[in-house]
């Protein structure tokens, strides 16, 4: 045996000097001192739960949360408990998160199009609008939206166009009510009862599931007749049709008649019926789909940059129109550069809606991470409860959107 | 004529091929040509632009009268700004009932009435308790005012309106015009607010006399950053370590320090002795003083002593500054030997390197006992006490720190720490080991996942409860820990970038070469990975400034924190635009200057990378 040659194999020299083995110990290492460190913490914080007389437990979330919130889209007042008002916090967030992301999208489309125009008035407009948006701070131009809206006239003095009242209370607008028939229909098909509840969120259910239905059923019967004739029939209007009337009419069907509820002025200028969209909402929506439609904007433009000129110009030669070298060319290339950052921006989108706790919209961290926070002092219970709940939402768009990534992503043979 | 050249219209003959080249058509250059192509290149082009244009044109003039035009800057409070937003707004709400119910019918009548005699009496009120105060108002204003009584009118606007006497309101109404006529050119931007609180703004209570200690720092960052941001210059490495040692000093000066009692040994008041104000020395000192005077002359003595006690001065920041830095690296400095030593290629070839290692563990960890946890129940900061009998600068409470210097520190000191901290985030997620890379993916997916506000909240409301009892970390210090961990988190995927960028010809040919990891990756990879990912480094600091604003919802008053209490400050209500709009602007040119800086470099970077 060459023991000379390797004069420590065996002993625990050459054991230690094998890079596995010390990666298992730095890996050993790691665990220990986290451990450690958790251990240390959890030790601080009961000692200091005790000291300070803190209550834990999930106890509070059945008790009653003993303030009501100026925006809510399911039942609640004071009297509801601490979880139904997680619940509340929770729609208040997707909600407003969901219609920002929907016009923000519009938005940044819109204005990153325009940024490439070749009407150099029009691209600059939208240069400095996406500049200027992006450089200030969102909770900056949120306070700014807000003390504008506070400086409208108020409720009894509101501007008024078409039964829509805008004043510094937010907006009043008609709302869709079960049952007050308009009189157009002399007929009565609908069996949905006078309150709204669960059945009629069937409802909406079933007719959006028919109508994306309907919509890929008449994108894959457009596609095999192209393929079998040559002919592209009108998709894009026909799905419009499949995926806006379809759903209305079903919900027509179910809740007829459905009529207006329209706000009326009384004689003391207050608004009776309706509904109201209160100030801080439409703030918070009007400063989200702004600043993140600047950012959405550049993903566009780099998004459509990134084609390369020649499949345009090769689109051109082969003699298809403007429209369709857009559509089936440039959008489908385009897509791939601008969907994953894209979906950072609804991630940030959805994130940044926590800045409402700063001009008192409902959200879960206005409710649950605020008031319930400061009425039961129980920090750790709200704020993990809060955390969890960005937690899995951040964790389904991102899973939604990369399903749709892989779904567009360049095959490659 | 030949064949081969022709007669042109105004009669020149040429060859063919020999008339000089003519200048294009004048339509397609200069300027016209530029509007034709860029402008009205087609129909629907030039009908936007015309409809642009209009747009523009109705806008621009607004903003420019607004700003401008019909802008205002006298006065200490808000005062004049007040009673000019007030007068219009009376002069409108009559306008606008004029318009939209010229008969009064509808529901608006009462109410808006109403409202007007109450603001003009408010107006009234203003006026008389401003000039009780010694208020001075512009020469126009008083001279619109003549002998007008306001509150009369609004108690006069209030009858009318009981009695449904519209003509009278209307009479009224009429009076206010010599005012309402000032009112329109003075209702526009409030300067008054900039030019009276721009030290607010800039400090928020940072003591007045204290605020050179800001000024300094800020030209102590520019130094630091010159380093930083330009290759070309001489001395750069030497320039790098100060601004290593920039944030150190710059809290050292901001917080204030006193002369530490052990470093103190001979510093008391006992001036008096020599009779020299230089020389504050203790009773101690004076003994020493006595010895000195008996050695030398008095003079002599007295220069020495003077000499002596300056330098003194001048040196013990800086020993208070290296004991504060040594103070937290030494324990991180001996782990790393430690570890070292255990990763070390060559080492750990016997029983010595684990005796070694043993050792060297349990050094670090008493180091990190005594350096750290001592510093940490006393709230980390660094012998401040509020009085400076021994000498140093006076201690400024963090809860007086505000305003543009605030945002400044909270941004720098986020950005900082989160380099460190994202490097290492970024090696232990590219790591093979697989613990260490879960528990980093974990760290940074978690924090991405959740908004600031949330781990601000974390940081406010859960620290003191994490740490040992009784500790009570101040509220900077809670906020600057949570800005740190969150943008440590966005650090390390921009790091990440960077260790992907680099081809992985650099890994191998490094380890071909024999060098350790740690060799590798301070020699090799990160000198090359932290060049390329500078702009995006840029960009996360940005993003980070920006995102200081949220410190407000914790109760800090950074800069948009200042502009917040400005409007519930009794003098400067109804000032919220121009608070709001003076905080974005300072937050768009500092933005706005950073975003160019990164483009600049990306674009420097990429001709560097395609040469």
């Amino acid at each position: 045996m060459s023991e000379k040659g390797k004069s420590t194999s065996g002993s625990i020299g050459a054991w230690f000097g094998d890079e596995r083995v010390r990666g298992k110990i730095a890996q050993g290492l790691v665990i220990f001192f986290l451990l450690l460190l958790v251990s240390f913490l959890v030790h601080n914080t009961s000692q200091n739960i005790d000291s300070r007389g803190i209550k834990t437990g999930w106890g509070f979330l059945s008790q009653p949360a003993g303030y009501d919130v100026l925006f809510k889209i399911v039942e609640f007042d004071s009297t509801y408990s601490h979880g139904r008002i997680f619940f509340v916090g929770i729609l208040n967030t997707l909600l407003v998160s969901a219609i920002g992301i929907v016009l923000a999208t519009f938005l940044g489309f819109f204005v990153g199009v325009l940024r490439l125009s070749n009407n150099w008035l029009v691209s600059k407009i939208a240069y400095v609008y996406i500049d200027i948006i992006r450089n200030i701070p969102l909770l900056v131009q949120l306070l700014l939206w807000y003390s504008i809206f506070l400086f409208l006239p108020k409720i009894q003095e509101s501007y008024t166009a078409f039964s829509f009242y805008l004043s510094n209370a937010g907006v009043n607008m008609p709302a869709p009510s079960i049952g007050a028939s308009t009189g157009l229909m002399p007929f009565n098909v609908g069996f949905l009862p006078e309150s709204m509840g669960w059945s009629a969120f069937l409802v909406v259910l079933i007719a959006g599931a028919v109508g994306f239905f309907s919509t890929r059923w008449v994108k894959n019967w457009g596609k095999r007749k192209m393929e079998a004739t040559g002919e592209r029939p009108p998709v894009v209007l026909l799905s419009l049709i499949t995926a806006i009337l379809v759903p209305i009419l079903i919900v027509l069907f179910f809740a007829w008649p459905i009529g207006l509820d329209l706000p009326k002025a009384n004689n003391f200028g207050r608004l009776k019926g309706g509904t109201t969209v209160p100030a801080e909402f439409l703030v918070l929506l009007l400063g989200l789909t702004i600043y993140t439609s600047a950012f959405i904007a550049e993903i566009v433009r780099s998004g459509i940059m990134a084609v390369s000129k020649g499949q345009t110009e090769a689109a051109s030669s082969l003699g298809l129109k403007k429209s369709w070298t857009l559509n089936l060319i440039v959008i489908p290339q385009a897509m791939r550069v601008i969907v994953p950052p894209l979906t950072s921006q609804y991630l940030n989108l959805t994130k940044n809606s926590s800045l409402a706790v700063a001009i008192g919209y409902p959200d879960i961290v206005a409710t649950i991470g605020g008031t319930t926070l400061n009425q039961t002092g129980q920090a750790i219970e709200c704020i993990a409860m809060t955390m969890l709940v960005y937690l899995v939402i951040s964790l389904s768009i991102s899973t939604v959107m990369n399903i749709y990534n892989r779904r567009i992503a360049l095959v490659e043979r | 004529m030949s064949d081969t050249s022709r007669k042109l219209v105004d009669g020149t003959v040429y060859e063919v091929g020999s008339h000089p080249d003519l200048p294009p058509p004048a339509a397609s250059t200069g300027i016209v040509g530029w509007i034709r192509a860029n402008l009205f290149s087609s129909f629907l082009n030039s009908l936007l632009t015309l409809v642009v244009l209009a747009g523009l044109i109705l806008v621009v003039p607004g903003i420019y009268n607004w700003s401008v035009g019909s802008a205002t800057s006298h006065g200490e409070t808000n005062a004049t700004c007040d009673i000019a937003d007030k007068t219009a707004f009376v002069q409108t709400k009559w306008d606008r009932l004029n318009v939209e119910d010229p008969n009064f019918k509808n529901r608006t009548y009462k109410t808006l009435i109403a409202g007007m005699g109450n603001t003009v009496r408010a107006l009234g009120e203003i006026v008389e308790k401003g000039e009780r105060l010694g208020n001075t108002y512009p020469e126009e204003f008083v001279t619109a005012l003549g002998s007008v009584d306001l509150v009369a009118i609004g108690a006069a606007i209030d009858e009318a309106a009981a009695a449904k006497d519209l003509n009278a309101i209307d009479l009224q109404v009429q009076k206010l015009a010599p005012i309402a006529d000032w009112a329109n050119d003075n209702k526009g931007f409030c300067w008054t607010l900039i030019k009276k609180r721009a030290n607010y703004f800039a400090f928020y209570r940072y003591d007045k006399d204290q605020q050179w200690r800001v000024w300094l720092v800020w030209g102590l960052l520019a130094l630091a950053l010159i380093p930083l941001l330009f290759e070309k210059i001489p001395y750069r490495k030497e320039g790098l370590l100060y601004s290593l040692a920039f944030p150190f000093i710059a809290f050292v000066l901001l917080l204030g320090y006193q002369i530490p009692s052990g470093l103190n040994f001979i510093a008391l008041n006992a001036s008096s002795y020599l009779g020299n104000p230089l020389v504050s020395w203790g009773l101690a000192g004076s003994a020493i003083a006595k010895i000195f005077t008996n050695l030398f002359s008095f003079e002599i003595s007295a220069a020495i002593l003077s000499l002596a006690s300056a330098v003194y001065y001048l040196l013990s920041p800086i020993l208070l500054i290296a004991i504060f830095i040594l103070r937290l690296i030494a324990p991180l400095v001996v782990g790393w030997f430690v570890l070292r030593s255990l990763f070390n290629r060559n080492g750990g070839a016997s029983m010595v390197s684990l005796v070694r290692f043993g050792i060297g563990t349990f050094i670090a960890l008493l180091l990190a006992y005594f350096c750290w946890f001592d510093a940490a129940e006393t709230g980390g900061n660094l012998m401040v006490s509020d009085s400076i009998a021994g000498g140093g600068l006076s201690h400024v409470k963090t809860a007086d720190w505000g305003g543009l210097m605030l945002t400044m520190v909270i941004g720098i000191t986020g950005i900082i720490a989160s380099l460190p901290l994202g490097i290492v985030l970024a090696l232990g997620r590219r790591s093979k080991l697989r613990i260490i890379s879960i528990v980093c993916v974990g760290f940074i997916e978690f924090v991405r996942a959740v908004p600031l506000i949330t781990i601000l909240f974390m940081a406010s409301t859960m620290l003191p409860l994490f740490g040992p009892e009784g500790w009570n970390p101040d509220k900077l210090m809670r906020a600057l820990v949570g800005v740190a961990l969150f943008s440590s988190a966005y650090m390390a995927e921009v790091i990440r970038g960077g260790l992907q960028a680099l081809p992985k010809g650099q890994y191998e040919g490094a380890q071909s070469m024999g060098l350790s990891y740690w060799k590798m990756i301070y020699l090799v990879v990160l000198p090359q990975a932290l060049r390329i990912v500078i702009p995006g480094i840029v960009n996360t600091f940005i993003g980070l400034f920006k995102d200081t604003t949220l410190v407000i919802i914790i109760g800090m008053k950074d800069l948009l924190g200042a502009g917040v209490s400005s409007t519930t400050n009794a003098n400067w209500q109804g000032l919220d635009y121009e608070a709001y709009i003076t905080v974005a602007l300072i937050f768009f040119i500092f933005c706005f200057a950073m975003s160019r800086y990164s483009i600049w470099l990306e674009d420097k970077l990429k001709k560097a990378t395609t040469h």
